[in-house]
């Protein structure tokens, strides 16, 4: 749904996974609690770090178009039923596209091993269920994509079988084949791991290192800017 | 280095392994095969603690795999990769996904660089380092997953089925690699229904439902020594007529230059024996594109059935008698965007009616890409197709059965899988009935499956049972797309003969003209009229079998 990562040398490609988790945690927070102007502000902040960490126009577009009925939902839903004006309705929508422009900015500049690192040292203070949360969110995300596409081969072979995937008949001819195929590789994946040695008290050190003073330096102004707007 | 003694593994419903003994030494060159359903995968996964005997006992270096606190150590000298490329992966990034395994081990991260660097090299895949695992092809996973085991330098690797997905030029160079470690002291298991992929071992053993059947030498590269005893019907690699290797490696030198129209004749290549190996533009970096070494080949000429595709299909010369045209093909994937992957390029060919013609290439050479634009799955980019002069339409006169078509049925029992298409499409109980006993007649199955439920089949039947959902049909065209992928050597036959059954014209199907897609040239070539190669989306030879032979 979102960008995937794209290796670069961006700025934003340079900075610790960790402080940029935090950021775009703390941004998320600001995109909630701001009012109109604070939403202007925050579109220009996420309009320069797009240009930073150089996305492509056409990525956002592909990023946000599954998301438009969504967001067309939430308009009407303001406007019709709360009988907001059309500016007052189209607030809570640029609330989520900007929630999701950040986590683009996130995901295209930082690999999912940087953010699976990230997590496991910020969860460090709570063990081992940490470790194996950040684990977990890290394999999660790696099967997301194949389960996409199993479910395009699926609705393209049944398409090519004359059965349209439409209807009761057309959800049960995905969905069969989608848990089997799923359950079947979430088998063969947890044989492929263990058969790479994967071990509960794993370390992660290869994407890892220490806080740069601009990663304190960001942070600790973010944290200011977030102290003064609260 | 590894020792089975008496052992026995069941599930549940049945028994798997029975009393088998064995043993791997350290430096050994293994083999194994065995059909569908005879255990190799099970004798796999005990191997290295995944599954435990229910008797017996396995020792690697000294250690049982039921001991769990040496568990680890023996995973780590034991490696193993998988047959599924889409299962083994964990990383974004190739990089990431070697990492995994080498932070599991605890790898220090200036030698996790230089090991990334040295296996990638050694697969030829060093440009992949920072691609995303998701966007590359079966072949290319699976050489990432070979690389990311290796990386773990184990004292023993087996590649269970591993490198069925590999085209010829890669599966050469893997098993050359796989050579230069076992000659390095590490130990090989290699399970495969490939005879060719065995011709470096030192040792085979059949397995035939949960026993070790046969055991013999094989008369290989590394011993000139030792019988090769007959290995449950298998052909050893020993003499092929026509070796896979070979004839893969002469298609990827045939680069037959096309201009716009066809081809032209006048344009003679030089036969010099050396194909000199020009890198061109590819865009997978792991295909060589050669120069052109045969001379060029003039139009094909079968029985009448064989058209002239030099001439323009628009022209109309082959409306009447129908067939597939393709008229300047080009396709991209994601076109204008950071992803775009040229995947065809300006192809042109018409496939007239009847028998099989054949589409092999390597990995990432456009065969599945053209397969779904036949079908109407996908819209070109540029160029047209027309089947018997209309635009293709899904679910229309092509039938496409993709790899492992077994796994999308959804259906109760074979009936209603065969029958579905055709209650859909309207027809009378007795019609949809006549037609479902014909269509699994043709494709040699035993009627009395029709009423067992379509996973309880063997791999094999199940392919034919999906085969038998096409015919029903009656569609003038089928596309398959690596029929006989994962089927052992018998299953592999039946289906075979289901495929030349379905073009004779006399079964359920009534004259069904097959497309056959592989990238397994002698089994293509064993079976298909006309032949047309495909080389990073480019058609590089277009005739029939028979000429195919003779310039190769």
């Amino acid at each position: 749904m979102f960008a995937t990562y794209q290796k670069g040398d961006s700025l934003l490609h340079r900075i610790d996974a960790r402080t940029k988790l935090l950021l775009t945690a703390g941004t998320g927070i600001l995109v909630y609690l701001a009012d109109p102007l604070g939403l202007w502000m925050l579109s220009i902040v996420a309009f320069l770090l797009i240009r930073v960490a150089g996305i492509p126009a056409s990525s956002l577009v592909k990023g946000l178009r599954p998301m438009a009925v969504f967001f067309a939902l939430i308009f009407l839903t303001h406007l019709l039923m709360q009988g907001s004006g059309v500016v007052a309705a189209a607030i809570p929508v640029a609330r989520f596209v900007l929630l999701i422009l950040f986590t683009t900015v996130l995901l295209h500049t930082t690999s999912q091993s940087e953010l699976k690192t990230a997590l496991v040292s910020l969860m460090k203070p709570l063990g081992g269920f940490g470790r194996e949360l950040a684990f977990m969110v890290g394999v999660a995300m790696a099967l997301i994509p194949g389960l996409m596409r199993d479910k395009e081969t699926i609705e393209r072979a049944q398409t090519a079988r004359g059965c349209k995937p439409a209807g009761l008949r057309g959800f049960v001819a995905l969905i069969v084949p989608l848990l089997r195929r799923s359950f079947r590789r979430a088998d063969e994946l947890s044989d492929a791991l263990e058969s790479r040695c994967y071990h509960r008290d794993r370390e992660y050190y290869y994407y890892g290192g220490a806080l740069a003073g601009r990663d304190y330096l960001l942070l600790a102004g973010f944290a200011a800017v977030l102290v003064l707007i609260l | 280095m590894i020792e089975l003694a008496n052992i026995s593994f069941s599930y549940p419903e049945r028994p798997v392994l029975r009393d088998v003994n064995l043993c791997i030494r350290s430096g050994e060159y293994l083999g194994v095969t065995g059909d569908n359903g005879s255990g190799k995968t099970t004798l796999v996964k005990l191997l290295n603690g995944l599954l435990l005997p229910r008797e017996g006992r396995i020792i690697v270096n000294g250690a049982s795999t039921s001991d769990r606190e040496s568990l680890l150590a023996i995973r780590r000298s034991v490696g193993i990769v998988f047959q599924n490329p889409d299962a083994q992966a964990v990383g974004e990034t190739v990089e990431e996904d070697i990492v995994f395994g080498l932070e599991n081990i605890r790898v220090p991260a200036s030698e996790i660089d230089r090991r990334i660097e040295r296996y990638l090299g050694m697969l030829g895949i060093t440009e992949l380092r920072d691609r995303n695992i998701g966007l590359l092809s079966g072949g290319q996973k699976q050489l990432v997953n070979i690389a990311a085991v290796m990386a773990m330098e184990p004292a023993c690797i087996v590649f269970d089925e591993a490198l069925s997905m590999l085209d010829a030029d890669n599966r050469r160079n893997v098993l050359l690699r796989i050579s230069d470690l076992n000659m390095r002291g590490t130990s090989i298991i290699q399970i495969t229904h490939n005879p060719e992929d065995l011709g470096n071992c030192h040792k085979v053993i059949a397995i035939s439902e949960g026993r070790i059947s046969q055991q013999g030498l094989v008369g290989g590269v590394n011993e000139g020594t030792g019988g090769k005893g007959g290995m449950g019907g298998m052909a050893l690699p020993n003499n092929p007529a026509i070796s896979d290797d070979l004839l893969d490696s002469c298609h990827s030198s045939i680069r037959v230059i096309r201009d716009k129209i066809g081809i032209k004749k006048s344009r003679m290549m030089t036969n010099d024996a050396n194909c000199t190996n020009v890198r061109t533009r590819s865009h997978h970096p792991n295909i060589r594109v050669f120069s052109p070494k045969f001379p060029i080949v003039p139009e094909g000429k079968r029985g009448g059935e064989f058209r002239d595709h030099r001439t323009d299909p628009r022209s109309g010369v082959f409306r009447e008698g129908g067939g597939i045209e393709i008229w300047h093909l080009s396709h991209t994937y994601n076109p204008g965007t950071e992803w775009a992957v040229p995947a065809l390029r300006d192809v042109s060919l018409v496939i007239g009616k009847g028998g099989i013609t054949g589409i092999v290439g390597g990995i990432g050479s456009g065969k599945s890409t053209l397969a779904c634009l036949i079908a109407g799955l996908d819209t070109p980019t540029s160029g047209s197709i027309a089947i018997d002069g209309r635009s293709p339409e899904p679910g229309g006169n092509v039938k496409i059965l993709f790899q492992h078509p077994e796994e999308f049925f959804f259906e109760r029992t074979v009936r209603e899988a065969v029958s579905f298409g055709l209650s859909k499409a309207g027809l009378p109980e007795d019609a949809v009935e006549e037609r479902v006993l014909s269509a699994i007649d043709e494709v040699g199955l035993d009627r009395s499956i029709l009423g067992e439920s379509p996973f309880q089949l063997s791999s094999g039947e199940q392919r034919l049972a999906a085969f038998a959902i096409s015919i029903a049909m009656k569609p003038g065209y089928v596309i398959l797309d690596e029929p006989t992928a994962g089927l052992d050597q018998r299953s592999r036959k039946r289906v075979l003969d289901a495929i030349r059954r379905m073009t004779d014209g006399e079964g359920a199907g009534g004259i069904v003209t097959v497309i056959y897609i592989s990238h397994r040239i002698r089994e293509v070539l064993g079976i298909v009229d006309r032949i047309v190669v495909l080389d990073a989306g480019n058609l590089t030879f277009d005739g029939t079998n028979g000429m195919y032979r003779d310039q190769v």
